[in-house]
């Protein structure tokens, strides 16, 4: 089924299926629900006003979820970059900025868990949450991020790695 | 041979081909060693799992970003309309305009009839003579004399024409004078043949005729215009790239694999890892 992004039938389909996944993509590369709002909004509007065609909904999807994944990455390194220069006026370590969103959840596992994802460099943490929190396998994630199937193999461990490390040391990992 | 972590990870992650899929269930079976670190990665795996966005934390946002989209993109596919029907070229428009000024002020050829002068609803516009009888072409000039052409304005050209074909009048129209209509659409010198043709912008905004006369746009991956004097040096840089690319993949395969060991059992050609990264990072780029 052909679709025309800036088709408004097509259009509200694509939304209602896809952004779920967008959301989360750029929740668990940001973890601010704030910028991730605007970061949907603004893959949306760019996704209807090129007026694209796309084979099927999946292709749409997939192009949804690079542009999405580079907004977000966009903001994690300007944030970044902001962060760096505020620390060095304040000379103190500034805890990552929470939302009201995250603080109702009760749940301390997904809490640390968040907070440890946060702290794997970008381009690592991006293959993850696209493998664990969109729904797509290493031939999908290879498509989107350009490139091949091993490195997604390979990033996807590296991040799990990583990740298990810094659980470990928070003591969230009982085994 | 017990189980490197890297297939495990892959083993878990559902994506192991046959037959290692198998290979790797049996040793589990019989290896408690591989056993207990495959259900660490598993237990990794549901921690990382629970920390998934649930659906009630986005759904406020769900709602307010499609509320902005419906009322922004409509509104977007009714400007978009419009600007089509706007922007046909201008010559189109002279015609259609110099059509009905025709009408309205030009003039009216008809094969006259024996009683032209006896039709009530229209009033007499001609000054010339009608007795010539059937065979003679009356020519009717609405400014021949002001009464006539105001009432004549009042009435529309289908009116017109069912009235005069009502009375078995042979109705010939013909094109009498082109002239431009004043239009609101922006102005533009054209030193040409007077075919002008207006470009608009999805905004709405007019694209100088210089813009237009460049041919050569590129798009990135995003669907991000590519400045044109960006272009020069993403070719330049592309082909470094691919000389850069040629050199490291003799020389840094060995080492690359040997500080990363992949999955011997996949037969997956393998490339090194140095040359992939500078890819995605033009592809992160705004």
């Amino acid at each position: 089924m052909e679709v025309k992004s800036s088709g408004f039938e097509s259009f509200k389909q694509v939304y209602k299926e896809v952004f779920p996944v967008i959301m989360r993509v750029a929740y668990h590369v940001t973890y601010n629900m704030d910028a991730s709002e605007d970061i949907c909004q603004e893959a949306f509007i760019r996704f209807f006003d090129r007026g694209l065609i796309f084979p099927s909904i999946d292709e749409a999807k997939y192009w949804l979820i690079r542009v999405t994944k580079n907004l977000s990455i966009n903001y994690v390194k300007r944030k970044g970059r902001e962060k760096v220069a505020v620390d060095k006026i304040k000379k103190q370590h500034l805890p990552a900025a929470k939302t009201g969103e995250e603080t109702v959840i009760g749940n301390e596992t997904c809490e640390m868990v968040r907070q440890a994802i946060q702290q794997i460099p970008e381009k690592l943490r991006a293959v993850l949450v696209l493998k664990e929190y969109s729904d797509l396998n290493y031939k999908e994630i290879a498509n989107i991020l350009n490139i091949t199937e091993s490195n997604v193999k390979v990033r996807v461990h590296r991040a799990k790695l990583q990740l298990e490390k810094l659980l470990t040391q928070e003591g969230v990992h009982v085994s | 041979m017990c189980l490197d972590d890297q297939v495990l990870s892959t083993y878990i992650d559902g994506e192991l081909a046959e037959p290692w899929k198998t290979q790797v269930e049996e040793h589990l079976l019989h290896c408690s060693g591989c056993k207990s670190r495959y259900n660490q990665l598993v237990d990794l795996g549901k921690d990382i799992k629970s920390a998934r966005l649930r659906e009630e934390e986005y759904v406020v946002q769900r709602e307010r970003i499609w509320q902005y989209l419906e009322k922004n993109c409509v509104a977007l596919v009714k400007e978009r309309f419009i600007e089509k029907r706007l922007s046909f070229r201008a010559p189109v428009l002279v015609v259609a305009a110099a059509a009905i000024i025709l009408f309205f002020s030009a003039g009216i050829y008809f094969a006259s009839n024996t009683n032209s002068n006896t039709i009530p609803e229209i009033p007499v516009i001609s000054s010339q003579t009608e007795s010539e009888g059937a065979n003679s072409i009356v020519q009717v000039r609405a400014t021949d004399s002001a009464p006539a052409a105001q009432s004549l304005q009042d009435l529309s050209i289908e009116e017109i024409l069912q009235l005069l074909d009502d009375r078995g009048f042979e109705v010939d129209l013909r094109l009498k004078s082109v002239e431009p209509l004043t239009v609101s659409l922006p102005k533009i010198d054209h030193p040409d043949d007077g075919m002008i043709e207006v470009f608009y912008d999805v905004d709405g905004v007019l694209i100088p005729e210089e813009k237009l006369l460049l041919a050569e746009v590129l798009y990135d991956v995003d669907g991000n215009l590519i400045p044109i004097e960006d272009m020069e040096a993403l070719k330049e840089e592309l082909k470094q790239k691919n000389a850069d690319a040629e050199q490291n993949l003799s020389a840094e395969s060995a080492e690359t694999e040997a500080e990363e060991p992949e999955v011997e059992m996949e037969p997956i050609t393998e490339e090194p890892e140095a040359e992939k990264p500078s890819s995605e990072e033009d592809s992160t780029a705004p």
